[in-house]
């Protein structure tokens, strides 16, 4: 009989028993749909992450006080010679920061937000653009001007339906003008967004604002460097421990009452999480792909229990061994590559759906997760189908035909 | 053309070993129509899986159309059952989920032949059993007596030179096995060439055939010419 004849037996075989072909395909299209899907959100979650921090650079460099150290602190006076070039030669901008929650009341609205004062540098570094006005001057900084910028949301809160701009707020109970309100950002992954915060002059916030936090009125919480480039953000990061540990008359041996932490080492950490989590999420995958193949293993063997009758039939009307092998081998294998591709086109529009209903996360379809689930339930059809197959052809017709 | 030459058959039963036929030596021309009979448990299911390719026997020689077929490999055993010879069986052993007609095919099909040709075939052996009309019934939605001519039809479809029928009418009523016999014998009177052996324990049936064979104890008991 020709491979065409043993192919055309096959598939009258599985259409003419479409239940047992459902369930024999069922194990391994949830197996191949749950890997694919898996791995596409562990992609999602990976893309997300990246666009997050892409927001706010690479090239940024925060110091924050070493918390476990007693009385550690950072001044105006440590951002400064961190911004001499002669000592860390790979600094483009420096700008120090003192943050705090504080009551903002205007136009009979009162809301609590993130009062941040900074360097007018700030908003550069931070690509942060105005939809309104300007950013504060060095001289608003140098003259303890009473000014504001408000984040997109905050000036939105305050003033649903006037023109921010200009407007009078009181932060505590000091008076300020509003010089600008900043764009929209939206989520800026683990920070708070630009658009929920207050910027006002560093000097405002020291002295006036939070006078009274614990470091004293000199004090800053902490300073933001942006290196030259991603590539050298490293060597400044060493740079900057050494002066401060030089300014801060630390001993060898002593720990750093700073702490250094560039978004580079924070991204790769955050990713080896993600590659931790790929890996379980694949692992999940593989053990369904595993149920579903035993689950077509015993139903190939029940299979040819079950045709045992109509094995030795097909002997004894002119049947060779090799025909009847083919002929469950090819069952086997059109019956998991099916299950393969029906895997795909589900996981495909499980994917399809996740991605219609909302936006924040895209689950990504792997090539290589799809070609993997096939290449395993292809594998899978090949071995459990080959037992039963081999079993099948090596029936003794005349046992065959007696079976009950 | 079916020359059975001193054939034993023995089964290994775990440490025993089980004989059931004991020197068989049997002659049968071309065109015979003969029964062979004997109680169960006397080797006449044995002898007639010997005669039809589907068990070699231990000792012996088999030559069927001058070939000896006693020591030959499960293909080639394959190919001379699908040519030579055609099984009707009691329980007929159709294959539930497919059309009558298909079923009358597959030998066709085993046989290498194209779809077209074994179409053609299959139905030409349908209309020779009278069942014409019923190519595209299952066997399930057939009566027995239908379901035994549609198993006839496909032992017939590739012309073997031997019918061989073990029990073709315990499973039916007297009348329609009746019909039946008279269909074996109609067939024959239009291909005098065919062999036609029947395997039972019914005498009646067997009083049908010119020549009856009788076993007994694995051995043939006695042959008798009508």
């Amino acid at each position: 009989m020709s491979l065409l004849e043993i192919f055309r037996t096959a598939f009258e075989s599985l259409t003419t028993n479409k239940l047992r072909t459902l369930l024999t395909m069922l194990g391994i299209v949830i197996g191949v749909a749950a890997v694919v899907i898996l791995l596409a959100m562990g992609e999602g979650v990976q893309l997300y992450i990246d666009k997050q921090f892409a927001g706010f650079g690479s090239n940024l460099i925060t110091i924050t006080p070493n918390l476990k150290v007693p009385d550690a602190r950072l001044t105006m006076d440590d951002s400064r010679a961190i911004a001499d070039k002669a000592n860390v030669p790979n600094v483009k901008r420096v700008v120090p920061s003192v943050g705090g929650e504080l009551k903002i009341s205007a136009n009979g609205n009162s809301i609590s937000r993130n009062i941040n004062g900074v360097t007018p540098d700030n908003f550069s570094m931070r690509n942060i653009g105005l939809i309104q006005g300007s950013s504060f001057t060095n001289s608003d900084v140098e003259n303890r001007n009473r000014v504001a910028v408000l984040g997109y949301k905050v000036a939105q809160d305050l003033f649903p339906d006037q023109v921010a701009l200009g407007q009078n707020i009181l932060i505590d109970s000091l008076p300020a003008r509003v010089v600008g309100v900043t764009e929209k950002k939206g989520s800026q992954g683990p920070s708070t967004s630009t658009d929920d915060m207050i910027f006002v002059p560093i000097t405002v916030a020291q002295e006036k604002l939070l006078a009274n936090r614990p470091g004293g009125v000199k004090s800053v919480s902490s300073i933001t460097v942006e290196a030259e480039s991603a590539a050298t953000s490293s060597r400044a990061v060493n740079d900057i421990a050494k002066t401060l540990r030089g300014r801060h008359n630390l001993l060898a041996g002593q720990t750093d009452d700073f702490q250094v932490l560039d978004q580079a080492s924070l991204l790769s950490s955050l990713s080896s999480i993600i590659n931790i989590l790929q890996i379980f999420l694949a692992l999940i995958g593989a053990i369904a792909l595993l149920v579903g193949g035993i689950g077509i293993m015993n139903i190939m063997i029940v299979n040819v229990t079950e045709r045992t009758r109509e094995i030795g039939v097909r002997k004894a009307i002119g049947a060779d061994p090799a025909t009847i092998r083919l002929q469950f081998l090819i069952e086997a294998i059109v019956v998991t590559c099916l299950a393969g591709v029906l895997g795909i086109v589900l996981s495909w529009l499980c994917v399809v759906i996740t991605n219609s209903v909302q936006t924040t996360f895209t689950p990504v379809i792997q090539l290589d997760a799809v070609i993997l689930a096939f290449g395993v339930s292809v594998f899978i059809g090949v071995v459990f189908g080959l037992y039963p197959a081999i079993r099948a052809s090596n029936m003794e017709p005349v046992e065959a035909l007696r079976y009950e | 053309m079916i020359e059975i030459l001193n054939i034993t058959k023995s089964f290994k039963m775990g440490e025993n070993v089980l004989t059931v036929l004991h020197g068989v030596d049997l002659t049968i021309k071309a065109g015979e129509y003969v029964a062979i009979i004997g109680p169960s448990g006397s080797g006449k299911s044995t002898l007639m899986n010997v005669i039809g390719c589907l068990d070699k026997p231990t000792t012996g020689h088999y030559r069927l159309n001058q070939q000896d077929v006693s020591q030959l490999s499960e293909k080639e055993l394959a190919r001379q059952r699908n040519k030579n010879i055609g099984f009707v069986f009691q329980r007929f052993n159709l294959l539930g989920k497919i059309s009558a007609q298909r079923n009358v095919e597959l030998p066709a099909q085993y046989a290498g032949m194209s779809l077209s040709q074994r179409r053609m075939l299959s139905q030409r052996a349908m209309e020779a059993v009278g069942l014409g009309d019923r190519l595209d019934h299952r066997p399930l939605e057939l009566s027995g007596g239908q379901q035994q001519r549609v198993a006839i039809a496909r032992a017939l479809v590739n012309r073997p030179n031997i019918l061989l029928a073990d029990e073709p009418t315990g499973a039916l009523d007297s009348k329609t096995g009746k019909e039946i016999m008279d269909l074996f014998e109609s067939l024959q009177v239009q291909n005098p060439e065919m062999t036609i052996i029947l395997v039972t324990h019914d005498h009646d049936v067997a009083a049908r055939a010119k020549r009856v064979v009788s076993i007994r104890d694995g051995l043939i008991a006695s042959d008798i010419t009508n």
